[in-house]
């Protein structure tokens, strides 16, 4: 991957990944899976916010 | 203004040797001097960052600092209801927008949080034309139009 333009590149590929994950899912099974990963975002928002708050005191 | 942001910015803007590193920093430090909002949508961002990481898991370990570059652009994370989303971007699909579901949903994120405009460094997937196709079906259901455009053309004062 060019690193010129890693975010265009980067970007398409991850969505292809995660359209991959989600083929042949209906609607309602996809919003399932997408809850779920929410669940891994708000853990790494969390750690992140934790992680800064510590190391600003 | 609202202005909505596409993922490519918020990885552009974490890597400083990307072509449209600096012009997204640029459109930040643009967009906070004249008071826009700047929004991205959670749920298109576990699509990208969480869903986006099934084949390599260890992307997962570049969202903390994702989370980070749109905390101190101050972008603001909102939130839209996971079903209307994903039904919003089925209908456009449906209605024969030629364009895959992760971008389909971006632009329906961006049509939920009511913003003026989707910002995007990808102009083969978000643009004008695109743009005017998608407000025409917004219309049709009683959502807002939408605009679609590049961080540039904004600096450049090309669009309004």
């Amino acid at each position: 991957m060019s690193e010129e333009t890693k975010s265009l590149k980067l970007t398409e590929e991850l969505r292809r990944e995660a359209e991959r994950l989600l083929e042949g899912l209906s609607i309602k099974k996809q919003a399932e899976v997408l809850k779920e990963a929410e669940k891994i975002m708000h853990s790494l928002e969390r750690i992140v916010e934790i992680t800064s708050k510590a190391k600003a005191a | 203004m609202k202005i909505y942001l596409d993922t490519n910015i918020i990885i552009a803007l974490s890597l400083p040797e990307d072509y449209f590193h600096r012009d997204s920093r640029l459109f930040m430090e643009v967009a906070k001097q004249a008071d826009h909002k700047i929004v991205v949508c959670r749920q298109a961002l576990v699509f990208d960052f969480v869903l986006g990481a099934s084949k390599k898991p260890t992307r997962l370990y570049d969202i903390p600092n994702y989370l980070k570059i749109i905390k101190t652009h101050r972008v603001k994370i909102a939130d839209v209801d996971h079903l209307e989303l994903l039904k919003l971007a089925a209908k456009y699909h449906e209605e024969g927008i030629e364009l895959k579901l992760g971008d389909l949903i971006h632009y329906a994120a961006s049509t939920l949080l009511q913003s003026d405009f989707i910002v995007s460094w990808n102009e083969r997937h978000f643009n004008e034309k695109l743009a005017r196709k998608i407000s025409e079906i917004n219309r049709r259901i009683g959502l807002k139009d939408i605009k679609a455009t590049t961080p540039k053309n904004i600096l450049e004062g090309k669009v309004r």
